[in-house]
């Protein structure tokens, strides 16, 4: 087995080529319509997966804002790189002990499926020949680039794609590791590790998507397999289990097609057949097209990879054209009988056959997408990037691109990094993450367990907040980890919840109520409190005895207004000294006076 | 190229070693594509052989004439518009062979039977009258051919140029179209790719002009022609930098063939066509500004410029300071045409004192032509007339299209 990992950081600062905020945004304003193409190189061949995209045809629309320059919508030449993100890059590869670039190229990489309004995407080798250590052996980070971001994919229409340009042009480190990752909990260990260091730089974008992790995996006789996109850390060594074993099962189907002779027939149209059918996909079709598969049975349905068969691989690549299939090993089902699929086997006069049902020329696309995944099979196992699923399975994107065509970006001059910024940066350089963990055991008295969630989570909010409130790290982590499994990161409402807890005002089994309403919008913590009556007993009791003490002494109250506080102020405190914080009793004091 | 080794402290790089700009830096070429740099004193560098570009030949492919489509003669002066990259060094050159343009641009071969003739290959801010008569003889020759003419220029002085063709080529039977592009053609998101298409379309009409065909907005929808003699690049860099002024465009033609005009197609020619090269190259464009200093007038009669096209402000006016250069370049013999910096609008000298002063002393009052239309006018028109009023006459009247007696909101 053969493990190597890419991961893309985005920077938190404006865009590489010009001076334009890098948050993302709703309600764009302008929408500019759009064509690429692909200009046929003399050097090199076109690789296949700009090629696929390029036979799509599309126009894009690209979303543009009210405050969207020209660079980003390429109708004007880049401005000079932006300092902050090249310094950040620096800094990465300081602390990886890489080796540094004098001198910084940026190159054009062709990158056709759209999400580059130029039709390239802009980068750059900063760093060389990084080495991380972990439990299992050294790892070697092969580069350090420093790179675009692409535009974000909004929706798709007929022939166009709509991109929001918003995320287009944000700085991106990308980092990628030698093909020598030997076990699954050591792609864990390095992503972790790469990640920390990332975070030290302090100029990490934060919240959901802004750390990707790509996977490279192959096994002996087998293929390259890049999944993209895993962002879930503890995920990583299921998705290279589960890889492994589809690897291996589709070499046992290769063996096993060859053993039994298995033969691909011909395409018929048996519309007729399912007249009556009480499938209701096929009752809408035009067509019902089925190809004719010689000793496939039990080889369509056989499971390669957590809740994924054979069939599934064949109806990854229909979905171009189909949203399903039906394979002869799932049936009879989906409202299709045993007399319909026993009367399709005896047409055919064979044991398996696929059923792709739409309008006749998608459906015939269909079928030949799914002969060519099947001949494949005979071979062994194609190239492929994969889309990571949650189980820990993968589903097929697209065939894995050939070498990306570069040439040099000619509208930005080289970059020199001269001695003196790089003595700079080394003076500026952070605490060393396995450093900052024993700090963190030793001051805060935490276990392994905790440190390394805290070391993952941000462990420089970890503190921030240790030393504004007065909470257990217990506490701090059950907060954090519950907002993210919400899917939310935001750090100031974060602190709001920690306040609160830390002023007695939220009970601790109110945390998860409250990060629940914030994760549905909701964000007045007192009216979720209130609603939910999340008060600690002792607040409420409180609240009953100055409520008392307030209906009892009306006049004064009339008389003094807010200034009746400092009054009955004595009273409260001596019924509740002990019981509640005076600052509470206070507010409470001051909120009851008003009512009346 | 060499394929070289670099050493660097314990670190080894393999990979091409391409041109630097900068002696000190090695700039290395990996596997990978990218382009890493070092010092060179902080390297050691052993040569492991030679780097033979894979140049893959072009098949030379016989053109198919197709009976039933126009002939359009893509007559090329360099700019990015028909260029290709070299991928390792970055530099680019003109690709101008049919087959390399068919590559490029094959959609236009279905448009028109296309032949592609290189005249000069020079970036568009070194253009000058030499080149430009080169130009124009190169035109005269193909449209006596019966080819309607695109011409691929570059986009900093296209609309000089398309200025002077419109004085200069003569009883125009077919159109010529210039056209360029603003993003250079490697990249995918290339304007260079549309803008050829519609112009090689509207070369296929009976529109015999001389026109600029550029994109019409930063979309990929469709494209303007502009007047030769109406238009300027209004934008350093957007896509549709090139807009008429005091005029609508004469056409639209959209990325999917279909053209769209604005105005009834011109008179035919039935003379033969020519190139009128009788031209006075002692012209000069001067932009008014505060503070100017007549010694520089002084010096350009002393220099013996027979024009001056004067750039003035608002309405047409120059500080009085200059009244006495102006008096004594007139008494001899000198040129002065006076257009308005503003641009939009049309000069008119008689609403202040200042304006007709300057009349009085002889400076002729160009109407709503643009500056560089001016200067490019006064080449042609000097080039013939001798006598001021008969300069005058010519000057103030219309020749191609660069006066409209009446500017129409727009
Ligand atoms: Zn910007």
């Amino acid at each position: 087995m053969k493990v190597g990992l890419e991961i893309h950081a985005q920077l938190d600062t404006k865009k590489l080529f010009c001076n334009c905020n890098t948050e993302l945004m709703d309600n764009p304003t302008k929408n500019i319509e759009r064509k690429l193409h692909v200009t046929v190189s003399e050097l090199e061949e076109i690789d296949r997966a700009a090629f696929e995209e390029s036979l799509k045809n599309k126009k894009h629309v690209y979303e543009a804002f009210d405050n969207s320059c020209l660079v980003y919508l390429d109708e004007e030449p880049p401005h000079n790189p932006n300092k902050e993100a090249i310094e950040t890059s620096l800094k990465i590869v300081l602390l990886l002990k890489a080796d540094i670039v004098d001198q910084i190229h940026f190159m054009r990489k062709i990158v056709i499926d759209g999400s580059n309004v130029s039709g390239f995407q802009r980068t750059t080798i900063i760093g060389l020949n990084g080495v991380i250590e972990t439990k299992y052996g050294n790892v070697k980070i092969q580069t350090i680039c420093l790179e675009e971001d692409a535009a974000r994919k909004d929706r798709e229409k007929k022939d166009k794609i709509f991109w929001k340009v918003d995320r287009l042009g944000t700085p991106l480190i990308e980092l990628a590791t030698a093909p020598t990752i030997r076990t699954p909990e050591q792609g864990k260990e390095v992503a972790l590790f790469i990640g920390n260091i990332l975070k030290a730089t302090k100029k990490l974008k934060r919240g959901i998507g802004t750390i990707r992790q790509d996977l490279n995996i192959s096994i002996e006789k087998g293929a390259r397999i890049e999944i993209k996109g895993v962002q879930e850390l503890n995920m990583i060594p299921v998705y290279i289990k589960e890889e492994v074993e589809r690897q291996e099962n589709l070499l046992k189907i290769k063996g096993e097609l060859q053993k039994r002779n298995a033969n691909i027939g011909d395409i018929y149209d048996l519309t007729d057949l399912f007249k009556d059918t009480q499938c209701k996909i096929i009752k809408k079709a035009e067509k019902v097209l089925v190809l004719k598969l010689e000793n496939f049975s039990g080889i369509l349905g056989m499971e390669i990879q957590k809740e994924r068969r054979f069939g599934s691989e064949l109806a990854d690549y229909a979905r171009k054209y189909v949203p399903g299939i039906f394979h002869s090993d799932e049936l009879p089902n989906y409202g299709i009988s045993e007399d319909e699929k026993n009367r399709v086997l005896e047409k055919l006069k064979s044991d398996s056959f696929v059923i792709v049902t739409s309008t006749n020329e998608k459906a015939e696309n269909a079928l030949k997408e799914i002969i060519k995944r099947i001949e494949i099979a005979f071979q062994g196992i194609p190239e492929e990037t994969r889309r990571p699923l949650e189980n820990g399975a993968t589903s097929y994107s697209r065939p894995l691109p050939g070498k990306a065509r570069m040439y040099p970006e000619t509208d930005v001059p080289p970059y020199n990094i001269s001695q003196q910024t790089i003595e700079k940066i080394k003076k500026e350089l952070p605490e060393m993450p396995k450093k900052k963990k024993t700090r963190l055991m030793k001051e805060y008295n935490l276990n392994e367990e905790n440190t390394t969630k805290i070391m993952i989570y941000d462990p420089d909010f970890f503190e921030e907040i240790m030393e504004k409130y007065d909470i257990k790290p217990t506490i701090f982590l059950k907060v954090a980890e519950t907002y993210k499994s919400f899917g939310c990161e935001n750090l100031e409402e974060l602190e709001i919840v920690y306040d609160y807890l830390s002023r007695d005002r939220l009970v601790k089994e109110g945390i998860e109520t409250v990060l629940e309403e914030f994760s549905k919008g909701n964000k007045d913590i007192d009216k979720i409190i209130e609603k939910y009556n999340l008060k600690p007993i002792s607040v409420m009791n409180a609240e009953e005895t100055i409520k008392r003490i307030v209906q009892e002494n009306r006049n004064t109250i009339e008389k003094k207004g807010d200034r009746a506080v400092s009054a009955l102020m004595g009273e409260c405190m001596k019924a509740l000294r002990g019981k509640v914080d005076g600052k509470i009793v206070n507010e409470i004091l001051l909120r009851e006076i008003r009512k009346i | 190229m060499k394929r070289v080794k670099v050493r660097k402290g314990d670190n080894v790089y393999e990979g091409i070693e391409i041109p630097s700009v900068d002696e000190k830096y090695l700039v290395l070429k990996l596997d990978n594509g990218y382009n890493i740099a070092f010092r060179r004193n902080e390297i050691k560098v052993d040569i492991i052989g030679e780097f033979e570009k894979k140049s893959k030949k072009i098949e030379k492919k016989e053109a198919r004439y197709r009976k039933e489509l126009r002939d359009v003669s893509i007559i090329g002066t360099g700019g990015t518009i028909a260029s290709k990259i070299d991928y390792t060094t970055g530099a680019v050159y003109p690709a101008f062979s049919p087959e390399e343009l068919e590559k490029m641009v094959p959609e236009i071969f279905e448009l028109a039977n296309i032949y592609p003739r290189e005249v000069l290959q020079i970036l568009s801010e070194n253009m000058n009258i030499e080149k430009w008569k080169r130009v124009g003889n190169a035109v005269i020759e193909e449209i006596n051919k019966d080819r309607s003419i695109v011409i691929a220029h570059g986009t900093d002085t296209m609309h000089y140029t398309a200025s002077f063709l419109s004085f200069t080529l003569k009883n125009l039977s077919l159109p010529v179209v210039l056209t360029g592009s603003q993003r250079s053609s490697d990249r995918p998101s290339s304007d260079s790719r549309m803008n050829l298409f519609c112009s090689v379309k509207f070369a296929t009409t009976d529109y015999n002009k001389v026109v600029i065909c550029m994109h019409g907005t930063m979309e990929d929808t469709f494209c303007y022609v502009h007047k030769g003699v109406k238009v300027r690049k209004n934008h350093t860099s957007r896509r549709d930098a090139f807009q008429s002024v005091n005029t609508k465009p004469v056409a639209k033609v959209y990325y999917n063939g279909e053209i769209e005009f604005f105005e009834d197609m011109p008179a035919k020619h039935e003379k033969r066509a020519y190139f009128d090269d009788k031209i006075e190259e002692k012209i000069f464009l001067l932009k008014v500004f505060p503070n100017i200093a007549h010694e520089i007038l002084d010096f350009l009669i002393d220099q013996k410029y027979r024009g001056i096209v004067l750039e003035g402000t608002g309405l047409g006016h120059t500080p009085s300071i200059l009244y006495n250069t102006i008096k004594r370049g007139i008494d001899e013999g000198v040129t002065f045409c006076m257009t308005s910096q503003c641009i939009n609008g049309r000069v008119n000298m008689n609403v202040y004192q200042t304006g007709r002063k300057l009349m009085e002393l002889g400076v002729i009052p160009c109407k709503d032509m643009l500056p560089e239309v001016c200067y490019t006018k006064m080449m042609h028109v000097l080039g013939h007339a001798r006598e001021s009023d008969e300069i005058r006459k010519l000057m103030r009247t219309n020749i191609a299209g660069e006066i409209i007696e009446d500017t129409v909101i727009l």
